[in-house]
């Protein structure tokens, strides 16, 4: 994606560290954030994207490349060799990918998305958090949530058996 | 950051069912207080995922024991069917005390048979604890009526209301049944109003809640529907607008049981004759409200059912129904009738199902038969009785029913209704009923107080 086409129009994303990122306008619009900032005519020159640094906000983007709906000139020829349904599969095989990284970036982007409201990302982001609370033991979620146990033993178990019909 | 952090998660928390929600209290004390907090409380109950929206949320079955006894009074357990683990037990309520029916988060206790006129009913959520119950004063009748009670949900109004129908106790001497015609008291639970109840304009055509019919009224998609066998008819009740009419039920000579149960959002009714070995399973067809019809004898049943599934069950002698329900979550439809567990899974697919094809139930559970005494075993035991049923339609929400619905009449300021019974649901012991331990099949079973 290093050459752009003539004709489509660019928007230049700028974090607080002072990075410059260069893309597209229908990328950029997948955060509706950015998107009402365009409509509004907010946002001739650079747009400043505050709280989130230049990382998060590479991977943001990374995120929107992809998920931009490939409507255009060049999108139009992919969508029509690639059945919807090996499309979307492709997407969720890259999904997984993509959110295999620690819990402070995890949050960092789940604060980007939310920030930008970008939906998708937002979800993805949210749901791999939920499952990791869902799926996993107390202790595991002690360490996800970075919290320590502050229960004394017999307070726990007291705890614990109020609650034993939440626990298989 | 760190505070950040706590806000994402306390959203997260927000998308989590109620059953993840209460395992992050065991967390640590932190995430105790976060997860206690009223304010996400609140939100975590009215969530669409808690709390059916139109798209309705997956429901659940909660298994209640009653124990009762001489010097005993009602003794109850509430298990949870999706983990086999008790929720709460309730012990020292007065015996006449049953629970009528659940309702999304909450479950109705209202004294059941003879003439408790005047006595209150309770709404509880069985895993929020013992000082959230809420205390309902009952619609004024003197000691000749009976009563039903039932508790009824409308996504549309998110309105919660209770309704009483009451009908005056049958006279043995006579034969004037056709004088049994029930009245409707309603209440909107939290409207701000003194949770107070207000008469029904129109009256029922029919002893409503009469022991002749003893399935438990059901809430569905902002709905109540009660069955009632003589005449043999389904009431169903628009809770937001109150408007009514009636069903014909599905075709039976010799209708015995007739129980409905919500099944992924839809209306469903499990029909069996008297001492018949095969079971029916209806499903009601969509009907518009519009069509508001009073009872019309001519109508024809198979307009409103379409048959789905029928079984066999070998115990069909038994008369000890104790429920029937569907787990949304696993597919299962399940129809426990006496000691046996009848299970089959309606996920399955690849099956041509005709209406007249007689399936096989994929499960036959025994249950061990300490936990509903035979009458013979009663006589035995003497005062002592015991039994179980299950109720559908339960969602686990975190909502205090007293902090839902409280109103300006606070039970403490409610002289009136202070007795005998105020003690009985908050102070709750910890029971150890030795027959109840061996269903949990736990050692070490003191659960959640109501």
């Amino acid at each position: 994606m290093a050459t752009r086409e003539a004709g489509k129009k660019m928007i230049m994303l700028k974090s607080p560290d002072g990075m410059e990122f260069e893309v597209e306008e229908a990328v950029a619009m997948e955060s509706q954030t950015i998107r009402k900032m365009i409509e509004d005519d907010c946002a001739d020159t650079a747009i400043l994207i505050p709280n989130i640094n230049s990382k998060i906000l590479s991977r943001v983007i990374e995120y929107c490349n992809k998920h931009v709906p490939t409507t255009g000139a060049t999108g139009a020829a992919a969508s029509d060799t690639v059945a919807p349904a090996a499309l979307a599969e492709d997407l969720k095989i890259w999904d997984a990918e993509f959110i295999k990284v620690n819990r402070a970036t995890r949050f960092d982007l789940i604060q980007a998305a939310s920030y930008l409201n970008i939906k998708g990302l937002l979800d993805l982001t949210s749901q791999t958090t939920i499952d990791t609370i869902s799926d996993n033991s107390l202790e595991e979620i002690r360490s996800f949530l970075s919290t320590k146990n502050d229960y004394l033993p017999e307070e726990e178990q007291t705890i614990r058996r109020e609650n034993q019909w939440a626990f298989q | 950051m760190e505070s950040t952090a706590e806000e994402i998660l306390r959203d997260i928390f927000l998308r989590l069912p109620t059953r993840d929600v209460v395992r992050g209290r065991n967390v640590s004390r932190q995430w105790r207080g976060l997860l206690t907090d009223p304010s996400f409380v609140d939100l975590h109950a009215h969530a669409n995922h808690v709390t059916p929206g139109t798209d309705g949320a997956a429901t659940e079955a909660v298994a209640v024991s009653e124990t009762r006894g001489r010097g005993i009074g009602l003794e109850m357990v509430v298990l949870n069917l999706a983990s086999a683990n008790p929720m709460c037990m309730v012990s020292d309520l007065a015996a006449p005390y049953s629970p009528v029916n659940a309702c999304n988060g909450f479950l109705l206790l209202a004294p059941r048979s003879s003439t408790e006129g005047g006595w209150p009913v309770f709404v509880c959520n069985p895993i929020s604890g013992a000082g959230e119950n809420l205390k309902v004063r009952a619609p004024p009748y003197d000691d000749q009526y009976r009563h039903m009670y039932a508790m009824g949900f409308s996504p549309f109004s998110s309105q919660y209301k209770l309704f009483c129908f009451s009908f005056m106790e049958p006279d043995d001497d006579l034969w004037a049944s056709e004088e049994r015609d029930s009245d409707l008291d309603v209440l909107t639970l939290g409207d701000g109003n003194g949770n107070a109840w207000h008469q029904h304009p129109d009256v029922f055509p029919c002893p409503v809640g009469d022991s002749l019919s003893p399935s438990p009224p059901l809430s569905v998609d902002g709905k109540l529907y009660v069955v009632a066998i003589e005449p043999y008819l389904m009431l169903e009740i628009d809770v937001a607008t109150e408007e009514h009419r009636t069903y014909p039920l599905p075709p039976e000579d010799h209708p015995k049981e007739v129980y409905p149960f919500e099944m992924s959002g839809r209306l469903c009714v499990a029909v069996r004759g008297l001492g018949d070995q095969q079971l029916y399973f209806w499903f009601m067809r969509p009907v518009p409200m519009q069509s508001k019809l009073l009872t019309d004898g001519n109508d024809d049943p198979l307009n409103n059912w379409e048959l789905r599934y029928t079984f066999y069950v070998d115990n069909g002698d038994c008369d000890e129904l104790r429920g029937v329900w569907h787990d949304d979550s696993n597919g299962m439809l399940c129809y426990w009738l006496g000691d046996d567990l009848y299970k089959y899974d309606t996920s399955k697919k690849g099956q041509q199902l005709t209406a007249d094809s007689v399936l096989e139930w994929d499960h036959r559970i025994p249950l061990p038969a300490t936990m509903a005494p035979s009458e013979s075993c009663w006589e035995e035991i003497d005062d002592y009785k015991h039994r179980w049923n299950v109720y559908g339609g339960y969602r686990p929400s975190l909502l205090s029913p007293r902090l839902a619905f409280s109103t300006t009449l606070s039970p403490q300021q409610d002289g009136n209704g202070r007795g005998h019974l105020d003690h009985a649901l908050l102070r709750a012991l910890r029971c150890q009923q030795q027959t109840q331990q061996q269903l949990l099949h736990q050692e070490d079973a003191p659960a959640n107080k109501i």
